[in-house]
């Protein structure tokens, strides 16, 4: 949801900070996690997180002028990583040489990945989250874990707020058969 | 499971552990921290107060906006914003405050002019000073001469010694001869042709051609000036195993590893580019043109001064046709791409006190690069390039 506290907050920020960095540090203090929690999520890659996050923050550092003010900074940060995301993977889908990394992997590093997954993750209802296909994973991470509302997920993926509960209820369903054959 | 019980569930991130951690932090901090790469850089003392004034007028209008509106299409103006804002490094127009002063900077363009027809391109260097009220063209060299350390280096295509066809990128410090052509083996041809040079990487694009079958195929690598010397391109070439550096030597990516990169022109910027192999030296560089950059900006040993003064808005209002541009690090000369020329002027002056100068480009030349040298460097550059005006590649 739209937090109007960020709003003061970084304008606030934008006029005391005695440097852009300084706001930076503290973009990153506040989003950083955040940030990186997204980039995870859609790329489930903790390599390919930092990157993502570092080129995000980059991003944002020489282009805080571009802020909307009537903009919540978490859905702009969300928007500029999830795009940043989306170019990460348009170049690896058009680049044709050996990479480390492409969103579905193969081989052992899939099975790298799912150790990781295994090990670390927060609970058992993330590591079916993660599991669900794009599209609807995307939509239930930001509903649930960033806690946007129907509407900004809508503006947030350029669709209407029927697909995204079409998606949600897709996801739903998704998690609910995951979760029985499991049991 | 409702609503509540789902973001309950998922309310803590999706690993026990933090991902964004100090590390991650510092890494980002050591990004921006590249002082030649700073937009504050770009804040002279009065812009700074200018800027001070447009940031408090924006805070009062956007606390206004913020209230009046409803969110509607917020995310979808910062998608417009981020896309349009990151084509150059911001300026605020306090910044092309008009001055007298004439400009500081000398600029070394080097060019590259593809032959489609028979595989092969030619190298041109042009430096341009300002001199008596007007930019000139102060020496017109071919090859390129890319300034290495304390002297220059000559790069330029030669050919092969069985005159297969080959064309290879070789160099030799300036004032020494190239050789005439390189020892290759018979089974393939090689043509090559020179995407970038800095000041101290070189990036190329090399088509070989299997002699026999007459396949081909065209790669991209990134190599360091020595790696051109010409013993060692014989070698490599020869040995088929071309020194070259890696993504990740060079540039800060944990996650992307690759040994065929380049460097390449984006929207103002030097960036790298990853664009896979192709049949052709055609198809590849329409790759490189179509791909997406990746990663930070590219460190500066990489490329060491890469930062555009003016936005789009302003550039594309002095020259409606621009395709790219560059500025100096003194803040004093523009020069615009258009398809046909590069129109240098000193932006800062009126046209009676600097003349500006156009520089045709022929057709299939493009820019391979730009460097600068300021104050009293100028002179020194104009003495050392002077001496080789003339020159043929092979004496």
């Amino acid at each position: 949801m739209l937090n109007p506290q960020h709003q003061f907050d970084f304008l606030k920020y934008r006029v005391d900070a005695s440097d852009d960095k300084e706001l930076l540090n503290e973009l990153m203090t506040a989003y950083g996690k955040e940030v990186w929690n997204y980039a995870f999520s859609i790329t489930r890659k903790w390599d390919l997180a930092d990157d993502i996050t570092q080129e995000v923050f980059i991003k944002v550092f020489r282009n805080m002028h571009a802020f909307r003010r009537d903009a919540s900074v978490k859905t702009w940060l969300l928007t500029i990583t999830r795009n940043t995301a989306i170019d990460f993977k348009r170049s690896a889908f058009l680049r044709k040489v050996t990479l480390m990394d492409a969103y579905e992997d193969y081989g052992h590093r899939q099975s790298a990945e799912k150790e990781t997954l295994e090990k670390l993750a927060t609970n058992e209802l993330w590591k079916l989250v993660l599991k669900l296909p794009t599209k609807y994973r995307e939509v239930m991470i930001l509903f649930a874990h960033h806690q946007l509302s129907l509407k900004e997920i809508a503006q947030m993926l350029d669709v209407s707020e029927g697909t995204v509960k079409s998606r949600m209820f897709h996801a739903r369903k998704k998690l609910a058969t995951m979760k029985e054959a499991n049991l | 499971m409702d609503d509540k019980e789902l973001r309950e569930h998922l309310a803590r991130g999706p690993l026990a552990k933090n991902g964004f951690d100090e590390a991650l932090r510092r890494r980002i901090h050591e990004q921006i921290d590249n002082p030649r790469r700073r937009a504050r850089r770009l804040w002279v003392p009065m812009a700074r107060l200018g800027g001070a004034m447009a940031v408090l007028f924006a805070v009062l209008a956007g606390a206004w906006l913020w209230q009046a509106q409803s969110s509607g299409d917020a995310v979808k103006e910062n998608l417009k914003l981020d896309t349009t804002t990151q084509d150059a490094t911001p300026a605020a127009s306090a910044q092309t405050a008009m001055t007298t002063e004439p400009p500081r900077s000398a600029m070394l363009i080097g060019l590259r002019k593809d032959i489609p027809s028979r595989q092969t391109s030619t190298y041109r260097t042009v430096l341009v000073t300002p001199e008596d009220g007007e930019l000139r063209v102060n020496a017109s060299l071919e090859g390129i001469y890319m300034p290495y350390k304390l002297k220059f280096y000559r790069l330029d295509a030669v050919g092969d010694t069985r005159s297969q066809g080959s064309q290879m990128i070789t160099s030799v410090p300036a004032g020494e001869a190239l050789p005439v052509a390189l020892a290759t083996g018979p089974a393939n041809r090689t043509n090559e042709k020179l995407l970038f040079a800095g000041n101290k990487y070189v990036s190329l694009l090399q088509t070989t051609t299997d002699a026999d079958t007459g396949d081909s195929t065209s790669r991209v690598w990134v190599k360091d000036i020595e790696q051109l010397a010409p013993a060692i391109r014989e070698k490599s070439v020869l040995a088929k195993d071309e020194p070259h550096y890696q993504l990740t030597e060079l540039v800060h990516l944990s996650s992307t590893m690759s040994d065929e990169w380049t460097i390449a022109r984006d929207k103002g910027h030097w960036v790298t580019k990853i664009p896979g192999r192709s049949d052709t030296p055609e198809q590849l560089l329409r790759n490189i043109a179509l791909s997406s950059s990746i990663g930070p900006l590219l460190p500066t040993d990489v490329s060491s001064y890469d930062t555009l003064w003016l936005n789009w808005d302003d550039i594309r209002a002095k020259e409606p046709a621009a395709i790219d541009a560059f500025t100096s690090p003194t803040e004093d000369l523009l020069a615009v791409q258009t398809a046909d020329a590069i129109n240098i002027s000193a932006y800062r002056m009126q046209e009676s006190g600097m003349k500006p100068l156009s520089i045709q480009l022929e057709d299939g030349e493009s820019v391979v690069m730009v460097q600068w040298a300021q104050d009293g460097y100028v002179n020194n550059w104009k003495t050392m390039l002077g001496q080789w005006i003339g020159t043929t590649n092979h004496n």
